[in-house]
């Protein structure tokens, strides 16, 4: 017994001691610079987090100096506190977060200054231009919930559900599908921005649910139904609570043989639905379960008296083939339509912004919270804009119903937006650095709907996103980390309560029988 | 007869290293490591990358710990020497904390029970299940048990917090692997010990910690806590075997059964159960010397004990050895590395009548590059279904571990985006093998997707083994981006298919859409071939002008074969484009036909005559249809 607590405090020691080395050597220690050549341009960063309005309450925006150097120093500074001073002999620039969460939270309004040196070995140190960004004065959101999945095809194998803290680098599962039988999740929305009344759906396990949040507590809805014995997909929360509009969707994907994008996906049918939270049963209004036409992407306006949505006629005639025929020309419009909650009365559609006058598909319309604009995708063709190349975000001001292309697209597929509760701050997922992989960038937009240059989520690693092959889904901004808990999610997926009615009207689209899925479980 | 301690464990040594020598031996040449290696989706592989990133995601979860150590292990079969020492080693240990146990249960005569541990992995790697994760977990668990037992003099709670502390550790590590350690505690306090009342507080408490860890603090489902790093769990093999439980059971049993025979020894002879069986110092060490007759051994025994260790070891090795996984990992290993001519030889060890599409599909690559395809084809096995095997476009077709041999065949024959599509689907399915992102990355090359190509070889560039050709890449391409110096990249940009069909596959038209690249040779040969597979004689003459696009001499001999019976059929003529038929093909032809016809009333004798002399030529299949 002795010789076994001899063995093991020798071996503590060792622990101890080889650790001490390995920290003393590879510690960086603090240089005076007294004499520097001055460079006569920015400094060439990774990720650019040059130039632009950067959130008070963001975790470190950490960046890798893309010069040649033996040794780098960065000094970060504002108008008001103490700056923060970084020697490193490596090009990452990692900044600590308590010094950089207090520079930002007294510096609201004010510009951050970057000044970075490096030295060459051939020379002595080197300055480059100060670069610098505006801190805003309002907040991001404090957390972004995403669907964290591969590049995906016809099969799937790991799928999460993951919430991010926006003020670190904490990243959390909220969901599994290792712990669903493998089952796929996605579609999760959010009540004005709080997980307090959330939606979730899971599909492709024996019994396709959707996870209903309400006021904390999680409760499983069995949601198929004779309108729709396909799965919920994308929803929508009238500002009320009382009321979630959902799509069901015939999605089918489908590859192309040639070309630079290889997966498409179609619509061969898609309605719109309302599901009534409180007395548990769905209404299909005529007007949005149109058999001759595509509804799909319902979004409430913030006073919840209009229900936008994607609307396009079905060009095909046969329903059953995948790919239908002219699948490339089908184009959405954007509609809206009027609603009183008080009555659940339902106007007539209206357009809003028409296919034939933009040349273009539109899709996935969201209206910022206090409801002055509604951003937008538009894309060459068809509903599913993250696969398209093409899709670009687009801003109208509902007040002129003017729109515009937001200034901070790139050639590949932008989308996937949503809006900060503040209405300043938009996340959007870009396939910008690597065309199969979205990524999720901020932007600020001001009172006149004009963006700034977007930022990358920042991870503690500068370098992580150039070998990271998971791909960013539907990102949407919180302002607290959901509070249930990832068992109480799997506990209410296995004992579902169905839907208690279904109120038709003439006219529904009928409900499809096992509609297959865009991808498969293997 | 006086035999000393020390002889007898010389003896014991010297049957110890015969046996493992004899081990490493046979799993070198035999099980080959690297076939597991390489095994892409056929065999439980685990990634494994450098750099503290990857370490760190194994801090926060038990058990993965195990699982990195593991991983890491696992990369070093790629070395099929050091793959073998590592699984020698592994059984090694076993056996070792075998004999410990064995010895702290009482049952210092049948230590050589301690050996069958190492002949169960020596099963399991037989049968290529790769176990290593859940069996690192059990030597940590065995040891872990060892250390436990250096305090069974001590007082009660020294033992008790010594076991909570080993179990918390061993949580930690190696997740509920650490049921074994409890359970062999929980046995050696009862029987050895004899203080029941503490092996409950440990069964309680050891049930406690994994439920309430897993249930409440980690969010695991209960079945999910209690076989995380099992041999039974689905991961590392879809059908558990009985080799799988054993390996785990076969220590409790033997903990068990030792004091229990003791035991039952005792009462059966009306004798108390000695000092010695309750443990005073039998587990500790033996006596340096052994007069007594219960312990007397003489040097027969232990020459006949090893006799039959050797004997049950080599019936197990013979008995349970996989060969056709063996097979159709050494078929995909030399496939994967271009040894064409390997390839055919293996196939030759493929027992008649039995197919296989993977198989199948790699020796018709094969033929394609040896320049045999369309002479030799059908001296193999075929099934048109396993031509291009375009599957994950057809879900009746799909064979998933065969995804990257599927990617590397489109991308040969310029279906680039089939290539890619393939490419994807073992990545989700099998995980980030380094052949897997080679794949992707020389797929984006070609499509200019550069960015995209430098992420997958950033992730590339971590791997243990694969590491150095990924930087190797990224040279290449800061001094040429597009890599139009690398001939491989450069050929298949040639040969991309650029027609869209988004209908769906039809090997037909696809393969046709390709011959517009006149250097396409393999689309051609593939096109051919699947006329040939698909009875569609008429086609295949139509492209006979074809072959002046690819300087065939002649024409080759299943072509031939076709073009005879097409025009016995039909009695058309066939445009040859000025080349002619060989005199031995028609003479052949003949032959085969008046054979036929002689059986025509008898065709299994028919078949089995025809297959004889004609086997390996295109009559013989249409027939057999």
């Amino acid at each position: 017994m002795i010789r076994l607590y001899r063995i093991l405090f020798f071996m503590f020691v060792l622990a101890v001691f080889i650790v001490g080395i390995i920290y003393f050597i590879k510690r960086d220690v603090a240089v005076v610079i007294d004499k520097y050549t001055s460079i006569q341009r920015l400094p060439n960063i990774k990720p650019d987090y040059k130039e632009t309005i950067i959130p008070p309450n963001i975790a470190p925006l950490n960046f890798l100096i893309e010069e040649t150097g033996i040794h780098y120093y960065v000094k970060i500074y504002s108008v008001e506190g103490k700056g923060i001073e970084l020697f490193s002999k490596e090009p990452k620039v990692i900044i600590p977060i308590n010094p950089w969460r207090k520079m930002l939270g007294v510096n609201r309004g004010k510009e951050i200054y970057f000044d970075v040196y490096v030295y060459r070995a051939d020379g002595g140190w080197e300055k480059f231009d100060t670069f610098k960004n505006l801190i805003s004065n309002e907040k991001i959101d404090g957390y972004l919930v995403y669907r964290l999945i591969r590049p995906l095809y016809s099969y799937w194998e790991n799928i999460s559900i993951r919430q991010r803290n926006l003020e670190n680098y904490d990243e959390s599962v909220v969901l599994s599908n290792k712990s669903i039988e493998s089952g796929c999740v996605n579609c999760h929305t959010f009540l004005n921005n709080s997980p307090n009344n959330m939606l979730m759906h899971v599909r492709s396990v024996p019994n396709p649910t959707m996870l209903l949040v309400r006021n904390g507590t999680v409760t499983s809805i069995f949601s198929q139904t004779p309108f729709s014995s396909a799965s919920m997909a994308y929803s929508s929360w009238h500002p009320s609570g009382r009321f979630v509009a959902f799509s069901v969707n015939k999605v089918n994907q489908f590859f192309h043989s040639a070309g630079a994008g290889i997966r498409d996906v179609v619509d061969r049918d898609s309605a719109i639905g309302i599901y009534d939270v409180e007395s548990n049963t769905i209404i299909t209004p005529a007007s949005l379960s149109n058999s001759d036409f595509l509804e799909t992407y319902p979004s409430w306006s913030p006073d919840g008296r209009y229900l936008y949505y994607c609307n396009a006629p079905i060009i095909w005639e046969d329903r059953n083939l995948v790919p239908p025929e002219d699948y490339e020309k089908v184009r959405y419009d954007l509609m809206r339509i009027s609603f009183e909650p008080e009555n659940g009365e339902w106007g007539e559609p209206e357009n809003v912004l028409l296919a034939k006058d933009t040349g273009l598909s539109i899709t996935q319309p969201r209206i910022s919270p206090d409801g002055r604009f509604l951003l937008f995708c538009m894309a060459d063709y068809g509903c599913f804009a993250i696969y398209q190349q093409s899709s670009d975000l687009y801003i109208m001001d509902l007040k002129t119903l003017q729109y515009k292309k937001l200034g901070i697209n790139s050639d590949e597929s932008d989308s996937w937006h949503c809006w900060s509760n503040n209405s300043r701050w938009i996340v959007f997922s870009s396939k910008r650095f690597a065309n199969i992989f979205a990524r999720p960038f901020f932007s600020y937009i001001n009172k006149n709907g004009e963006p700034s240059k977007p930022i990358l989520m920042p991870q503690k690693n500068p370098t992580f996103y150039d070998s990271y092959i998971m791909t960013y889904n539907v990102p949407e901004f919180i302002t607290h980390p959901i509070q249930v808990s990832r068992r109480e999610f799997e506990m209410a997926i296995h004992s579902p309560i169905k839907i208690t009615g279904v109120e038709s009207v003439t006219s529904a689209t009928p409900g499809t029988s096992s509609i297959p899925e865009p991808y498969r479980q293997k | 007869m006086v035999v000393t301690s020390h002889q007898r464990i010389s003896f014991s040594a010297i049957r110890f290293v015969v046996f493992f020598i004899l081990f490493y031996l046979y799993v070198w040449h035999r099980i080959e490591p690297y076939l597991i290696y390489h095994g892409s989706g056929m065999v439980f592989f685990p990634v494994f990358f450098k750099g503290m990133e990857f370490f760190k995601g194994f801090l926060d979860y038990p058990g993965r710990l195990i699982e990195y150590v593991s991983a890491f292990l696992s990369q070093l079969f790629y070395f099929t020497h050091l793959g073998s020492f590592i699984i020698t080693v592994v059984a090694m240990l076993l056996c070792l904390l075998t004999r410990k146990l064995i010895t702290a249960m009482g049952g210092i005569h049948v230590r050589v029970i301690s050996y069958v541990p190492a002949i169960l992995l020596l099963m399991a790697f037989n049968q290529y299940l790769n176990y290593l994760t859940p069996i690192l977990g059990m030597l940590i668990s065995l040891l872990f048990f060892g250390f436990y037992i250096l305090t069974a003099k001590s007082k009660v709670i020294y033992r008790i917090v010594l076991f909570l502390i080993l179990i918390s550790v061993l949580f930690y590590t190696a997740s509920n692997a650490y049921l074994l350690f409890a359970l062999l505690c929980v046995i050696f306090e009862i029987f050895i010990k004899r203080k029941p009342f503490i092996s409950l507080l440990y069964i309680f408490s050891s049930a406690l910690i994994l439920y309430i860890a897993s249930f409440y603090f980690l969010n695991l489902s209960i079945i999910d806590s209690y076989t995380r790093i099992l041999p039974f769990q689905s991961k590392y093999s879809s059908d558990p075997t009985i080799t799988a439980w054993t390996l785990y059971f076969i220590f409790p049993i033997i903990a068990l059964c030792l004091p229990l025979w003791e035991m039952l020894k005792a009462k059966l002879n009306k004798q108390k159960v000695s000092k010695s069986v309750k443990g005073s110092k039998l587990y500790k060490t033996q006596p340096d010397i052994v007069i007594s007759g219960d312990y007397r051994i003489n040097k027969l025994n232990s020459l006949f004990k090893t006799l039959i260790l050797l004997l049950v070891a080599g019936f197990v090795a013979l008995f349970t050895f996989n060969e056709r996984t063996n097979i159709m990992l050494r078929v995909n290993y030399f496939s994967s590395m271009e040894k064409w001519y390997k390839v055919l030889e293996e196939t030759k060890r493929i027992p008649f009548g039995y197919y296989d599409p993977l198989i199948t599909h790699e020796i018709n690559k094969a033929l394609y590059y040896t320049g045999r395809l369309p002479y030799d084809m059908f001296s193999y096995p075929q099934d048109v279904n396993a031509l291009l095997t375009l599957s994950p476009f057809n879900p009746n077709q799909l064979y998933l571990p065969e995804l990257p041999r599927i990617s590397d065949t489109c991308f040969r024959i310029g279906l680039l985006n089939y290539a890619e599509l393939s490419a994807h689907e073992a990545l989700e399915i099998i995980g980030e093998r380094p052949a897997i992102l080679k794949q992707l990355f020389l797929i984006n090359v070609v499509k200019g997707n550069i960015k995209v190509a430098k992420v997958f070889l950033n992730l590339l560039s971590k791997d243990l083994i694969y590491g150095k050709e990924a930087e190797r890449y990224k040279q290449h391409l800061i001094e040429d981006t597009l890599m139009t110096s690398n001939d491989l990249v450069r050929n298949t940009r040639s040969m991309i298919l650029d027609t869209d069909f988004d209908t769906g596959l039809d090997v037909e038209i696809i393969l046709k859409a390709l011959l517009h690249n006149k250097q396409n040779r393999m689309a051609f040969e593939y096109l051919m071939a699947y006329y040939l597979l698909s009875f569609q004689l008429d086609k295949l003459t139509q492209n006979i002008y074809r072959l002046n696009d690819y300087n065939y001499t002649g024409i080759p001999r299943h072509y031939e074969e076709a073009i005879i019976v097409y025009t016995n059929m039909t009695g058309k003529e066939v445009d040859l484009n000025g080349r002619m038929l060989s005199g031995e093909s028609v003479k052949r032809f003949q032959k085969f036909d008046s054979l036929a016809y002689y059986y025509i009333n008898n065709r299994e004798e028919g078949l089995r005559i025809l297959l004889k002399n004609f086997g390996n030529s295109y009559y013989y299949y249409l027939f057999s249809f």
